[in-house]
């Protein structure tokens, strides 16, 4: 009203105009909600934002649960870690709580019970980002992100890229330390004779030299395969191999499915133990294919050395093989780039990865930065008399934080817990 | 103006009172944090094994229960009056539900049928769609030169 009548002082001298319009105040406007204006304006931002976060939830959970039994990471093989999330669940928990008081002790007019409060909400969420950010930091360092590179299962096909990068990776690991593998080194040390005519350094390192050897006579031997030797997928009537199995056995040798699945263990060396029986029994024709080309005879040579190995290895621990074995060692050659110290980043190393990095990284990158929005929201505040007249601002910027807890509330289960 | 404080004054005091209901809340919320970390632990040790379905069932419950309480109480929806809180509300929350359900057919089932290329290329073994080939645990057996590739993989 006071407003009107200034107004109305201001354009006294237009009587006749302002008359008319005067008659139509008998229409005043009445507050259509009982909240004030900021608080309608809050809520309609929340209820964008739920179907915004609903929608993102909704893609990894559909993506999550639609994926084929056992190709979505568990948290523990992407190194997500149960621990820091029920840490940070607790401290959003927490710091919603220390909101509701803020909002209450300002509402009261008690300014400094409601800055502790404020200041203990906003350190909770400085918690939240510092923890977050040593996540992301550790998910980077195992190379855990998307990556356009990168080859998931899903576009898995058996072409040649998956050698390119496999050599690659192969050729780049270099040295691997295995010394502390003392139960794969005794092993390892056993079979060395039996390679012993064709790998000439083997006295200071026999095993390294070996898995090296090894991992890249078998890569050279999938590419050849690959190359060369006619798939019978694509055409069966062909003299041939399928090159699908051959690199699985290849990415069997580098990233043994074992580790991921241990039950499937014993099931997974019988297997293996079947696929080298028949690839020896396959290099004679092979050999017969080679003809006079000197690399090739050589190379088949000592692949049948070393699958004599491995096979002799396997038929002699075949009993032994179970999952508590596999989860600290497996012997003879089957010392696996994976275990090597330095991370060794292969295509193909984490089924779904790149659909589960992309998914994680935009959910959780998302909520981070609405964290980092209220803690924003609360920082000015911080510097106010917070008494009665603030009370609305406290009491949007607390909806807003509750909301920022609610997205975790769904977000810890999904990702560090399923 | 004054009327209007005296509202206001009244609001508080009727809020006054929800003070041992939040801590309540609170105290809820912490208990169904540790029962939803408690039961992904527990399918950790593989206490639901081949069973993983109805653990992730109690923890998305636990976590809408948690929801439920920080909105009706942390937010104090109960305590809002009007239908504004309804209006803005559930039809985001019905249009969120719709949001997923759009993608089940395409994204969530796509890989619920395999085209014979895709079967035949997958990186780990397919059960069979054929009931008769019963799927093994995603092993390699070679191809002998000469064999189709049908039926091949699973042995």
């Amino acid at each position: 009203m006071s407003e009107h009548e200034d107004h109305h002082d201001e354009h006294g001298h237009d009587d006749h105009g302002h008359d008319d319009h005067h008659g139509h105040l008998q229409l005043e406007y009445e507050d259509a909600l009982p909240i004030n204006n900021g608080k309608v304006c809050l809520w309609l931002f929340l209820s964008t934002e739920i179907m915004f976060f609903a929608g993102l939830i909704g893609t990894y959970i559909v993506l999550r649960f639609g994926s084929p039994a056992g190709t979505w990471p568990s948290p523990h093989d992407v190194h997500v870690d149960e621990v820091w999330g029920t840490v940070n669940t607790f401290i959003l928990i927490l710091s919603s709580f220390t909101v509701v008081l803020t909002y209450e002790a300002t509402k009261r007019n008690q300014s400094s019970k409601a800055k502790v409060c404020l200041a203990f909400t906003f350190l909770c969420g400085c918690a939240f980002l510092g923890i977050k950010m040593f996540e992301y930091a550790g998910k980077f360092e195992h190379g855990i992100h998307p990556n356009p590179g990168g080859r998931s299962l899903l576009y898995e096909q058996a072409d040649v890229y998956y050698l390119r990068d496999l050599r690659a990776a192969v050729t780049n690991a270099g040295a691997i330390p295995l010394a502390a593998k003392s139960d794969d080194a005794e092993v390892a040390a056993a079979q060395v004779p039996d390679a012993g005519d064709v790998t000439q350094v083997e006295s200071q390192a026999p095993d390294q030299v070996l898995l090296e050897d090894f991992l890249h006579h078998s890569v050279q031997w999938a590419e050849y395969v690959v190359g060369q030797v006619p798939d019978t997928q694509q055409n069966p009537q062909a003299e041939g191999l399928n090159h699908r199995d051959v690199l699985i056995a290849l990415a069997q040798e580098v990233y043994p499915i074992e580790r991921r699945y241990g039950k499937l263990a014993h099931a997974t060396h019988h297997a293996e133990q079947l696929y080298i029986e028949s690839r020896l029994k396959l290099l004679p024709e092979l050999t017969t294919a080679a003809g006079e080309d000197n690399d090739v005879l050589n190379m088949l040579a000592y692949e049948e050395t070393i699958l004599n190995a491995r096979l002799k290895f396997l038929s002699s621990h075949s009993h032994e093989a179970t999952s508590a074995d596999d989860a600290h060692g497996h012997g003879g050659l089957n010392v696996k780039l994976h275990d090597a110290k330095s991370p060794v980043i292969l295509p193909m190393h984490i089924p779904s990865g790149n659909m589960f990095s992309a998914t994680y990284f935009l959910l959780t990158g998302f909520h981070a930065l609405h964290v980092i929005v209220g803690l924003i929201l609360f920082a000015f505040p911080m510097f106010w008399t917070l008494e009665k007249s603030r009370a609305n601002y406290i009491e949007n910027a607390g909806l807003y934080w509750h909301f920022v807890d609610l997205v975790w509330i769904f977000l810890f289960p999904l990702f560090y817990l399923f | 103006m004054s009327d209007h404080d005296e509202n206001a004054e009244h609001h508080a005091d009727h809020d006054h009172d929800h003070m041992p209901t939040f801590k309540r809340v609170f105290i809820g919320l912490m208990i169904c944090t540790a029962i939803s970390t408690l039961v992904g632990w527990l399918i950790q040790k593989g206490v639901f094994e081949g069973n993983e379905l109805s653990g992730w069932g109690i923890m998305i419950s636990v976590s809408c229960v948690k929801a439920f309480l920080v909105i009706t109480f942390f937010m104090h929806l109960k305590w809002e009056v009007g239908t504004w809180k309804w209006v803005l509300t559930i039809p985001a929350s019905i249009m969120s539900l719709f949001l997923i359900l759009m993608l089940v057919p395409d994204v969530g089932l796509r890989t619920n049928h395999y085209t014979d290329e895709r079967t035949d290329r997958a990186a780990y073994n397919i059960p069979s769609q054929d009931a008769s080939v019963v799927g093994a645990t995603g092993h390699v057996e070679p191809a002998e030169g000469g064999d189709h590739a049908e039926g091949e993989a699973t042995h």
